[in-house]
């Protein structure tokens, strides 16, 4: 889980601070980007990166089209707890896939689009507003939590970096910052390869996780993400001109299974202002419709 | 009469000197013997650890590299009390398979024909308080497929500093192994590398790595491999090149010169 989980947050970290649209969109099963050629002349991928990310966090905001993808052909061995048997098996013989798309800023985010899980699909939102997340499914909003708890180690401390997660009261996280790991190169880093051109007026880093740099980020052994570099792969797009990110790819595979998280980014800078639903009342069954199916299907994909 | 000669023949040797006492001389035979294997000696009565005697048990022995085993343990005891235990880990990469264990060449280092592997053991292991006492002692030998071979013995000295520690446990090495990786598949007729990892403790360490293989199926294109390791988190990496000649399996044994992996390769035919 902590594997599959590290490569969907730093996708996820790279469109918290970052953004461009690029050539064809990504979707369940397909990538916004195709690995490339190096180039004499371009730039070396770490400072590249390092700009891109900078850049990124200076504009602070970013339109984003994510796409996080499961697929395995896996026996169903460990039952999650609480979770019917017959849902961990439709979890298990179907894809699981997020795709949404809105507006993100560090604050709030406005996302919408569908969650197919145990071969059925959602119509779903995602946003953030005035301290609060709120879901959607179908035409009905649900208040899931405050931000500030969003994060606690309940929900999804276990998906954020050791060097992100911001520790005021709680054993969670109280927030998350991807800003200090940006700063010291870490997260620029996360990717070793090399620069050719990328699709349209981009370059192109193709590459493979760092598992030293990965393990500085969460301050774990290096060696136990030695099997993510193997198996992983990473494309990043960069513009040329203003040198911002434009997409993100990450897939790992093995053994049948399949990870894959994909992130396009555009229209960086934009004023991003979200309200609150109309009504959203206290969403249990939502929460559990958003996390018990994440987390099950984390659990059978380790 | 009768009854006190046969306990005088089959009595446990009763050792009351310092000395290494092999397992030929302690009336196990000449082997080589198939663990778990046992032999049996005494000492006198009211013997404690370094009372006046402190006991080892040295293993002489091999065990084979099992691809199919995930973990071997090799242990050594006196009373059913450790004196050594040698893990093996195994961990496959596709049909290939790397060895890593506990200590390092020369006491635990890898030998054998390029089809059976076996890991050589050769050390001697102080055996902790509480095996040594008076009387009749046992001292076992087991691992999964170990063989012992005859001039394994139980030592007997006055000084602790005459007996040593267990294979890893003393010290530690100024540089180590940390992830060695072989390509998922090897096919007869390639070149291909091992993708070494090394951790320094220390600032900066020059490394010798040193790479053999037995006449097989793979040979080492270069044998020894300068590597500076830095200290720090980010670990350095290396590669040893190899090629592989025909199909069949082999093995290439990567050493720092204080630790050493096995890498058990299958080659499989040419496209």
């Amino acid at each position: 889980v902590r594997r599959s989980a590290l490569l969907v947050a730093v996708a996820i970290a790279a469109a918290g601070c970052g953004s461009t649209r690029s050539g064809h969109a990504a979707g369940c099963g397909s990538s916004p980007l195709h690995p490339g050629e190096p180039t004499v002349g371009a730039p070396a991928a770490g400072p590249l990166l390092q700009r891109a990310l900078e850049g990124a966090q200076a504009r602070g905001s970013a339109h984003v089209r994510l796409v996080i993808d499961l697929a395995a052909s896996v026996a169903v061995g460990q039952m999650p707890q609480g979770i019917p048997p017959a849902r961990v098996r439709a979890l298990a013989r179907n894809p699981f896939c997020v795709e949404l798309e809105g507006d993100v800023s560090g604050d709030e985010f406005d996302l919408a689009g569908t969650l197919t899980a145990a071969g059925e699909t959602h119509d779903v939102g995602l946003r953030a507003a005035n301290g609060e997340v709120y879901f959607r499914d179908g035409d009905d909003w649900h208040d899931l939590a405050p931000k500030r708890g969003f994060f606690a180690s309940e929900t999804l401390g276990g998906l954020i970096p050791i060097t992100a997660c911001v520790r005021k009261d709680s054993e969670g996280c109280d927030a998350v910052d991807f800003g200090p790991a940006i700063r010291r190169g870490i997260l620029a880093r996360l990717v070793r390869g090399h620069v050719g051109e990328g699709p349209g007026d981009t370059w192109l880093v193709t590459g493979r996780p760092d598992p030293d740099r990965i393990a500085l980020l969460t301050d774990g052994d290096p060696e136990s993400y030695d099997d993510v570099e193997r198996n992983g792969r990473v494309l990043v797009s960069v513009s040329k001109d203003d040198h911002l990110l434009r997409a993100v790819d990450v897939r790992y595979r093995r053994e049948g299974t399949r990870v894959h998280v994909a992130v396009e980014l555009s229209d960086w800078g934009g004023d991003v202002h979200v309200e609150p639903p109309h009504s959203a009342p206290l969403g249990r069954d939502a929460y559990r419709r958003l996390f018990v199916d994440f987390y099950a299907v984390l659990i059978l994909y380790y | 009469v009768g009854r006190v000669l046969l306990a005088l023949v089959v009595a446990p040797l009763l050792l009351t000197q310092p000395g290494t006492y092999d397992l030929t001389r302690l009336g196990a035979g000449r082997g080589p013997h198939d663990a778990p294997f046992t032999v049996r000696y005494r000492l006198p009565d009211g013997t404690r650890f370094g009372k006046p005697f402190y006991v080892g048990v040295r293993l002489h022995g091999e065990v084979p590299l099992d691809p199919t085993e995930p973990l071997a343990n090799v242990t050594t005891t006196n009373n059913a009390f450790i004196c050594a235990s040698i893990r093996v880990n195994a961990h496959r990469y596709g049909a290939n398979t790397v060895f890593d264990w506990d200590g390092g060449p020369p006491a635990v280092t890898a030998t054998g024909t390029a089809r059976r592997p076996v890991l050589a053991l050769r050390f001697t292991s102080v055996c902790i308080i509480p095996s040594v006492r008076g009387g009749t002692s046992a001292v076992r030998f087991d691992g999964p497929g170990l063989r012992v071979f005859a001039d394994s013995a139980v030592v007997i000295a006055r000084r602790l500093r005459d007996l040593s520690y267990p294979p890893g446990t003393q010290g530690g090495p100024s540089a180590a192994f940390a992830g060695v990786y072989p390509p998922e598949h090897v096919r007869a007729g390639t070149s291909f590398a091992l993708d070494v990892r090394l951790r320094a403790f220390r600032p900066r360490v020059v490394v010798n790595l040193r790479a053999r293989a037995p006449r097989g199926p793979v040979e080492v294109v270069d044998g020894t491999t300068r590597v500076v390791v830095r200290g720090g988190p980010i670990r350095t990496r290396a590669s040893i090149r190899l090629r592989a000649l025909r199909p069949g399996r082999s093995w290439v044994a990567v050493s720092t010169g204080a630790s050493e992996v096995v890498v058990v390769l299958e080659v499989d035919r040419a496209a």
